[in-house]
Parts: structure tokens; sequence; C-alpha cells
């Protein structure tokens, strides 16, 4: 439904695999008017800091700067960033410390339909100012 | 001790004279008025002197003589000679007599006779001791070094048969416990550790020293009927007394007829038992210690083949914990392509999906093959993963009728189940059990490219469930049966050899043991056998009771 006209929201992706970071933007396209790539976790920090995106979808697993520093470095600067891990360790300990923080902890390899559900409840969200602001944990 | 001496005279006078002197003199004196009467006496009393006059109606001195030396070859003999048989006095000593008296004589000479031939018995009995301690020597020299025992016994006893002209003798030794005993060494006739030798051994501590049963003692300590039975006219016993310690006994028997034992018989017995009684000793202790050596040094190579076991077990779930990590790692790193391929196949969809349905074909393809590359990295994945065991009460059963509908089985191959029905529920990790049972069916299958028959059957062996697969195919060699449980181990051309060692990690995660049996040409057999316990089982019971058990409509319709 978004798919025609895209509201004027952002996105980030964050991803050291280019392909991942391609493929997931051209999945995306259609739903956001603006889909910025960032290649590890610096980029991505210095990105947000530079535009508030709707959303960030970010890997964990990264060189230089990791997904969860940068994600700990992004909420001191916006506390209220939404933002959306993606792994392939499910069972790490540190990500159980994390799982308040984020709007969803998405396993690697990924499940297109249910990122695809998570985008849309964002955008809708964002479509409807009055939703109450601290909602978390949609989808999965 | 007081020598005992039998005389022998047709003159009751003259023999009332002889035996009181010498009883007043300190001999054991007793007399005889013929010499058939005094031949019944030398045949069951130990006798060292005969004093015998030699002109008696019936048996002469000169036969009695003959006759005495035939049961008793030591015997001392002295002749009473009267004036007119000078003759039979030369014929007595010639017949080995030791000294003649003619009569008429005084009681003090007839004591110095009868000394000067106690003389010679002493000078014989020194003789025979010297005889027995020789060897005796010889051997406890051997002793410092390395003394076979049993060897050593024997002499023992071949030297007392000899010097005592015993029929048989024998060495009992008493046990730890101080009240058995056994039968170390013995020759001659065959003695039994019956009761009555367990009475002489008793009577052998309680006395402390030499002693002769004959047949008034074995009626006192009622063991004659044994005597009477076997034919023994006489005992004697050595009690064996090592310091500390009553270690044992020896014995020598004499069969009737033999005659009695003489104080010389016990003095060499006396001496032998002291000469051996510390060997029996050491004997015992060094025995005692060959048991705890040999206790300890079992202890030793059971706990250093534990060690080497654990070691092995480490071994074998470090490499294929190696494996596994490296297995993981490289599974792991497949994962981002496979995302990345699949990602764009959802996007090439979304774009192109409906133009052509070549192109829709062909996205289902690569769609289909990307989710089992997933599969298999998954499986990979989920094998490193050595988990708890996680355990529910489970119909074994239940069990393999799961698995056989999981698993894609040839059209050449025949799978049979034989269901024991009678099989209790048990405690199993369900997802493990499956994994086992799945890969060593595949493994069955496999084995026969040909096509064949995979039997799995079900069993209760004493404490365990047995599991059994069994195929129709090639069938493994026997030098690759050690190793098929070693990661990475395969002799097949496909696959990396790591279903077997899964299965091992697996069956030993449920504290089970897996054996495998093959013939090259004939098929494969592997038994997995789970441990459960008889508390196991009552719980299951209730399980069945309550229903909620995946179990309860097998053992229904068993």
């Amino acid at each position: 439904m978004h798919k025609e006209m895209p509201l004027p929201a952002t996105l980030l992706v964050v991803d050291d695999e280019e392909g991942m970071r391609t493929t997931l933007a051209d999945i995306l396209e259609g739903q956001f008017s603006r889909i910025d790539q960032a290649a590890n976790g610096e980029e991505a920090v210095r990105k947000a800091r530079e535009v508030a995106y709707d959303l960030i979808l970010m890997d964990v697993r990264m060189p230089v700067l990791d997904g969860l520093q940068a994600l700990r470095r992004m909420r001191q600067e916006a506390p209220h960033l939404r933002v959306v891990l993606m792994t392939a360790y499910d069972d790490r300990q540190d990500l159980a410390n994390v799982r308040e923080e984020v709007l969803a902890i998405l396993p690697k390899p990924l499940d297109l339909k249910a990122l695809l559900a998570l985008v849309h409840d964002v955008l809708d969200e964002k479509a409807q100012p009055c939703a109450e602001q601290g909602r978390r944990g949609v989808g999965l | 001790m007081g020598e005992r001496i039998l005389v022998v005279d047709d003159e009751p006078t003259v023999l009332m004279f002889c035996t009181r002197a010498l009883s007043r003199m300190g001999y054991e004196a007793q007399g005889a008025s013929s010499g058939e009467e005094a031949l019944a006496l030398l045949k069951t009393g130990a006798f060292d002197v005969l004093v015998t006059d030699v002109a008696m109606p019936g048996m002469n001195g000169i036969e009695l003589l003959r006759q005495a030396r035939e049961i008793l070859p030591e015997l001392v003999v002295v002749v009473i000679t009267g004036v007119g048989s000078i003759d039979l006095a030369i014929k007595a000593l010639r017949g080995g007599a030791q000294d003649f008296l003619p009569k008429p004589f005084t009681p003090l000479e007839l004591k110095s006779a009868v000394d000067r031939a106690l003389a010679q018995v002493r000078m014989a009995q020194e003789r025979a001791r010297m005889r027995v301690l020789m060897p005796l020597f010889e051997l406890a020299k051997q002793r410092l070094e390395h003394v076979d025992l049993y060897e050593f016994y024997d002499q023992v006893l071949t030297l007392a048969l000899k010097e005592t002209r015993a029929d048989s003798a024998a060495l009992f030794s008493l046990g730890d416990d101080d009240q058995t005993f056994t039968k170390e060494a013995s020759i001659g006739r065959e003695l039994s550790c019956g009761p009555e030798c367990a009475t002489l051994i008793r009577v052998a501590r309680e006395r402390q020293e030499a002693f002769v049963v004959d047949d008034r003692v074995a009626k006192e300590l009622g063991i004659h009927e044994a005597f009477e039975r076997t034919g023994v006219e006489a005992v004697l016993c050595a009690p064996l007394h090592a310091p500390g310690r009553y270690v044992g006994m020896l014995l020598l028997t004499k069969a009737q007829g033999q005659g009695a034992f003489r104080s010389a018989d016990i003095e060499i017995l006396t001496i032998l038992s002291g000469q051996v009684a510390g060997l029996v000793e050491n004997a015992r202790l060094v025995a005692q210690l060959e048991e705890w050596n040999r206790e300890l040094e079992r202890r030793v190579e059971e706990r250093t083949r534990a060690l080497e076991e654990a070691q092995q077990r480490l071994l074998r779930s470090e490499r294929l914990a190696t494996v596994g990590q490296l297995g993981a790692s490289i599974a792991h790193e497949l994962r981002n392509p496979l995302g990345v391929i699949n990602n764009s196949v959802y996007f090439l969809r979304l774009r192109l999906g409906e133009e052509d349905p070549k192109i829709t074909k062909h996205l289902d393809i690569i769609e289909h093959e990307v989710r089992s590359a997933n599969k298999i990295i998954t499986d990979l994945m989920n094998f490193v993963r050595v988990k708890e065991v996680e355990k529910e009460v489970l119909d074994p059963n239940v069990l393999v009728e799961r698995v056989l509908n999981k698993i894609e089985v040839p059209e050449n191959i025949a799978i049979k189940a034989q269901l024991d029905p009678s099989l209790p529920a048990a405690p199993f990790d369900a997802v493990k059990m499956e994994q086992i049972l799945i890969n060593l069916l595949n493994n069955a299958i496999q084995a026969m490219p040909q096509g064949g028959e995979v039997v799995i059957s079900t069993s209760k062996r004493e404490g365990w469930i047995c599991f059994s697969i069994r195929d129709t195919g090639e069938g493994m060699r026997p030098e690759d049966l050690p190793h098929i449980f070693e990661p990475l181990f395969t002799t097949k051309a496909k696959g990396i050899g790591l279903g077997l060692s899964i299965v091992k990690l697996l069956v030993d995660a449920h504290h089970g043991e897996i054996e495998v049996s093959s013939q090259v040409g004939q098929g494969t057999e592997f038994i997995v056998k789970i441990p459960y316990e008889e508390k196991d089982l009552s719980r299951s019971v209730t399980v069945h009771a309550q229903g909620d058990a995946p179990s309860g409509d097998i053992a229904g319709s068993g």
C-alpha cells in the first residue's frame, strides 16, 4: 500500500555486506522516500547524527564498530531512535540485554515478510502521530 | 624324656626284677612274657629299647629281634643270655642287637647295658637330626635368594617320611581368618581336610608341641572311626608356631601294622616344624603382600584405563568440537551470501514475477535451493550445540514410529519395524534420540545403493532399552570398525564423516552405549542401548495412568 506513494520517511541500512545493503535497500525502496547505507557502526553513528532516520536496520556483527556499540552511541544522542537489529547469532547473551531497547531483533537468514510487516508498522505509526510514543516490540 | 624300654623274658622273676630296676632308674619300662606278646606291644607303643631274653619257648629272642626290626628298624636291642646260650648271643649280635647281657646280672650291669644301648640310640638320633638339618640348612641358604616354597615343603615332608618311616606326611596352613586351613603339600596317602583334620589342627594349637595320636587318643578325640576307615594306626602332629602366630600343622601317619611313633620321631618332627613354621608364615605374608600388590596393580590398571578412556573421550570431543566449530563458522559464513541471494530473489520476484512463468519457475528453483542449503547449515550448527539432555518420558516405540515417518526411503529399500510392545516408557531426549535413529537409518540406507532391507527393532535387556538397526548392505571392514565413531572418519564418497560421531556423542549424552557388528557383504547392525531404572518405570507407569504421555496409545495397543 506504501509502494506507489512513499511517505516522506527515511531509512538507514547498516551492514558490512554490500550485497545485503543493496538488496535490502532495493526491496524497501518503495516504502521510504530516502534510504541511506552504512558499511559499519561508525559510519552509521555519523550518518544518524546528520539525519533523523525514522528507522535504522542494522547488522550486529560488523568491523570497526559493531551494531551494539553503535546502538549505544546513537541512543546517547537520540534516545527515541527506532532500531531493528539483524543477526545470525540469535543466542548471544549481550543481545538479550538490548532486547528492550530495540524494536526487534531479526534472525538471519532474514524472513523478509516479517521485516516488511515491521516496516509497515513503523510507517503506520508515523502516519498517525497521535499514537503513543514508546511503542515497542512490534511484530515479533 | 624317659626312654621307653620293653623287657621280654619268660621267667616272671627276671621280668619283674628288670622292669622294677629300670623304672627306679627313671626309665619307662614295660614287660612282656613272650616274643609274641612283645611284638604286639611293639606294634602299638613307641619303644626305644628292647631288652629280651634269647632263649624263650615259642618265639625266641633271635626271631623277636628279626621281626621287631621290621617294625622299628632303629629299635635298640639288648639281648639277655644264659650260660648255655652264648652262641645265641653271637647270633643276636649278628642279627643286629646292639649289646648283650649275660645272666646273672646286677641292676647296675643292666643299667650300664641299657645306657650303652641308649647312647647308640642317641647317636643314631643325632645322625638322623644331622641328616634332617643338613638339607634344611641348604634350603635355608636358598631361601635367602628365591626358594620354591612347594618344593621346599615337599623336601621337608620327604625327609620326615624317611626319618620316621611314616606312610604319609602333610603340611597344613591356617588361613588369614585363623579358621580355614589348606593342605599345602602332602606325600603318601591322600589326606583330606575333613573334620578329623580340623580336630587335630585345633588340638595342635592347644598343645603347642608335637604329640602322638594312637588309637586310645583317637577315641578320646572322637576321630578313631576315621582311623579305622582309612587304616591308620597312629598320627604324629606337630604345630607350626611362628612368632606371634599359630600358622599350621605338620602331620605324619602310620598305617596299621607299621608300628608306633618313637620319641625320636617326635623330636625329628619338632625340629622340622620349627624350620617350616617361619617359612609358612612368611609364605602367608608374602601371599598377602602379593594379593595386596595385585589389588593395587588392578586398581592402578583400572584407574589408568579409565583415565585413558576419559582422555580418548576428551580427544574425541575436542576434535569434534574443533571440527564442529570449523564447520559452524564455515556454515555461518555461507549464511550471509545465501541471505543476499534470498533477498535478490525476493526483489526479482517483486519486479518480474508476473511477467514470465519461466522466470517464476527459476526464481522458485533458486529459492528452493537456498532453502535446502540453509537447512544443511542449520543441521550442522545444531550438531555442534551439545546442550544438556532434556528428558521426557516417552514410549521408545513411538519414537521409532515418529522417525520412520520423517525419513525418506528409496524405493529399492524396505524398512521393517519389529517393536517389542511390552517396552516401558522411559526418559529420553526426544530430539536427540530421533537424531540418533535418523542418522543410523540414513547410514543403513546409504550402505545399500543396490537396495535391500533395514530392520529396526526395539527390545529390553536387563536395565537397558535397546534399539537395533540392521541392514543387508555392504558391511564394514574389521579394520574400519574401531574408527567409525571418530569425527571426520568416513568410508563413503559423499558426506563429511560426522553422522556416526554425532550418534556416539548423543548416545553418550544419554549415558548409553552403542555396539556395532558388521560383516563385509553381509550387512551391519548397530545397537543403541539406553539405560533406564526401575524408578523411571514407576514414574512412567504413573504417567500412563494420567494418560498425558505420548506413550499411552501404544501401551494400550500392545
